[in-house]
């Protein structure tokens, strides 16, 4: 066990820093919206120049070869500087680590760059109105024709769809073929004819959630990511970053516990002695995190890949998420409820920050697969109990 | 930068944990009370080295470190090892960092060989395990640690619901003879490491818990079939599972700020102490709950490893203790910086 961090890292650390602090936006539009979407864009195109967009990935393809230790330190010190959400999320930390793993060198060559640029904003498109933690249930076709296929069907619940120029999802293309078997994974633009979007309204006012409607939507072979009808086994690599590492870097939750430290310092005295002990266990839980990534990290360095325990993670991020927010709304009591528009709002940029960034966890035990299927995973999977269903 | 065991700790952690498949088995611990079985269970660590791990090796120890010694005690907690294994560590530990002259002089080398059986007593009215096989006492006295020679106190025996512990009232007098060291670091030093070998031999427990009641639900079967089948019960051992997931790394960070003399390290220690505590308490209560009536029983190996994860996870601070001890830092005017810095 060595926790000594390299000079070159303490250096890269270094790096990032400065250059957030010269570069980061005072503000920025809401991301979905069509002003918001685009300035987001720019902020990523601006990342790409300096080749800090995706930093892991090999030069070729816009980032700097940077080790996995080295994309944690700016996942944290992104996360520091409060920077933009990222609107290419999707993209960088879900789609590319699968085409990485199963695309073609020609669809590497075609998406991965552009992906770096922001030229191309990718959405998910897995749930369907009938399949929804059942993902393997669901029922959108893919017919196979002359130089590819036709899609027809209907996905939800895609995360930034009204605005995205692509999406990733899987279709039924054996018909024959039960539950996991006979699915294929897509890539499609979403500018194609024949598809729809319905922009659907968050509880936070957001229309950050699309309905995609597919109607014989053409889709040629080089836009297959892996076997055709092996559609499960790749779209399980994509769930794996969801739940994981990709997605969810401890440096997101670590600068959240660090705020929610600053908050119960300036709330003082006023803050009831148990919450200030459901605050240093928030903090821990992050710290938690980190040090539990750093094994992953150093088990895949050592050229083992995460399976089922990304699972674990899954459950412990989410649920951290949610009770850190909640002890920021209590700490903020009867000032939490107001957004960063009320005038009223006492040290406005906490207040507001707090409650939008609360509404933002609340969904994490949902998203990516349930934290009810997570521990089943858990259960049937890591620990070997007889399966239940 | 590698946060996980190298090959040699590994090695070493498996030779612990062989050694006491066959030295201190479900039976041999029913066998409670009698200090000879005990004596047989250390002479085989002692065998492997475990009393001198970090002992210096001109003191006839290892000359290893913190990082080395975790591993080993997740094997002695995980097979629930009776007596003061994590106090010779810390004394260990403590009679290494001061002059070998005084009080204690010439017990860092009988301790590392496995040769005297040394006891450690933290607070003000401290429960002492296996005071009267000890042959010399570590006591607080104030910010003070003492060192005394067992046949000049009193003891007298402190019964806990955990059969295989043997615990002790101790009355002494300190004198100027008997001081060791009272620089405060001396104590915060013996309480760390008391702290980390505890949270430590938690995380094993917990595993053996763990194991425990997956073999359960897997072949006891009610409604016709296994219990392990039914998601309430998935569920319970998925969060246990959880629990010990995110509790090992903050074990192995605190040897690691240990080791490394990191200003955090008190902090990381009573982290570790959270973390640890609560995953062995949940082993615990839901491994009870899951095994049903015959979890309740001495027939049942269950309790031998139950009652002494609810005895550590209380012991040497709880995890609500450590919480606060961790919130005053946090909170307080000049919090340690993490490690690794970050």
């Amino acid at each position: 066990m060595d926790l000594t961090v390299p000079a070159e890292d303490i250096a890269f650390r270094v790096e990032i820093r400065e250059w957030l602090e010269m570069h980061k936006p005072d503000s920025m539009p809401v991301l979905d919206s069509a002003e918001g979407f685009a300035a987001h864009r720019e902020w990523e195109r601006t990342l790409f120049d300096a080749r800090l967009s995706a930093v892991s990935w090999p030069r070729e393809y816009g980032g700097r070869g940077a080790s996995l230790w080295q994309w944690l330190i700016f996942e944290e010190e992104y996360y520091r500087a409060q920077a933009p959400v990222r609107v290419s999320q999707n993209g960088l930390f879900l789609l590319a680590p699968t085409l990485f793993e199963y695309g073609t060198p020609e669809q590497r060559d075609r998406f991965l760059l552009r992906m770096a640029r922001a030229d191309d904003i990718w959405a998910q498109a897995w749930s369907e109105p009938g399949a929804g933690s059942d993902l393997a249930s669901l029922r959108a076709a893919a017919a196979r024709v002359d130089g590819g296929w036709r899609l027809n069907g209907q996905k939800i619940w895609s995360t930034r769809a009204p605005f995205a120029d692509w999406c990733f999802g899987l279709f039924r293309s054996d018909q024959d073929g039960q539950r996991h078997r006979g699915l294929t994974y897509y890539l499609v633009p979403l500018n194609a004819p024949g598809v729809t979007v319905r922009p659907i309204d968050q509880l936070d006012g957001n229309p950050s959630f699309g309905e995609i409607f597919f109607d014989d939507v053409f889709v040629p072979d080089t836009d297959v990511l892996g076997e055709v009808n092996g559609g499960w086994r790749v779209a399980m690599a994509t769930a794996s970053s969801e739940r994981g590492l990709s997605l969810r870097s401890p440096g997101r939750f670590l600068a959240s516990a660090e705020r929610l430290l600053q908050l119960c310092r300036e709330i003082g005295d006023d803050a009831p002695a148990s919450l200030r002990e459901d605050v240093a266990q928030l903090w821990m839980e992050a710290d938690a995190y980190r040090l539990s990534t750093a094994k992953t990290v150093s088990r895949m360095n050592d050229g083992q890949t995460p399976g089922a325990e990304m699972s674990m993670n899954k459950i412990f991020w989410s649920e951290l998420d949610v009770r850190l927010h909640a002890t920021a709304m209590h700490l903020l009591g009867d000032r939490a409820e107001l957004t960063p528009a009320a005038p009223a709002a006492p040290g406005a940029a906490g207040t507001g920050h707090w409650s939008q960034d609360w509404l933002f966890s609340l969904p994490g035990p949902i998203w990516g697969g349930a934290n009810e299927v997570q521990r089943t995973i858990v259960a049937e999977r890591v620990l070997g109990l007889p399966r239940g269903r | 930068m590698r946060f996980l065991p190298t090959s040699d700790q590994q090695a070493m952690a498996e030779a612990v944990r062989d050694a006491l498949a066959k030295e201190c088995t479900p039976e041999i611990l029913r066998n409670a009370g009698d200090p000879a079985r005990d004596r047989k269970i250390w002479a085989a660590l002692a065998g492997l080295g475990v009393f001198g791990l970090t002992v210096p090796e001109q003191a006839g120890g290892l000359g290893l470190d913190q990082r080395d010694a975790v591993g080993v005690f997740r094997e002695i907690g995980r097979a629930a090892v009776p007596g003061p294994v994590a106090e010779a560590f810390a004394a260990g530990q403590l009679l290494a960092s001061v002059p070998d002259d005084g009080p204690a002089a010439g017990w860092l080398a009988r301790l590392a060989a496995g040769d005297a059986v040394v006891g450690v007593g933290l607070g003000t009215a401290p429960l002492v395990e296996s005071a009267d096989q000890a042959d010399l006492l570590i006591l607080q006295h104030g910010t003070q640690l003492h060192a005394v020679a067992a046949g000049d106190t009193r003891l007298q025996r402190a019964e806990s619901v955990d059969a295989n512990r043997r615990l002790f009232t101790v009355q002494w007098q300190p004198r100027p003879g008997t001081l060791l060291a009272e620089r405060p670091e001396a104590l915060v030093r013996v309480r760390d490491h008391l702290l980390l070998a505890t949270c430590a031999e938690l995380v094993g427990l917990a595993r053996k818990l763990l194991d425990l009641a997956v073999y359960h639900v897997g072949v006891r079967e009610q409604f016709g079939r296994p219990l392990g089948t039914f998601q309430a019960v998935q569920h319970r051992l998925a969060d246990v599972a959880v629990g010990i997931e995110f509790a090992e790394p903050a074990v192995d960070r605190a040897a690691c700020s240990l080791a490394a003399g990191a200003p955090s390290a008190a902090r990381d220690v009573a982290m570790a102490k959270v973390f640890a505590s609560q995953a062995a308490e949940r082993a615990a209560y839901s491994g009870l709950q899951v095994h049903g009536a015959i979890g309740y029983t001495e027939e049942h190996d269950f309790h031998l490893y139950a009652l002494r994860a609810w005895a550590l996870a209380l012991a040497h601070g709880d995890a609500r203790r450590q919480r606060q001890r961790v919130a005053d830092d946090l909170l307080g005017a000049n919090p340690a910086a993490r490690f690794p810095a970050g």
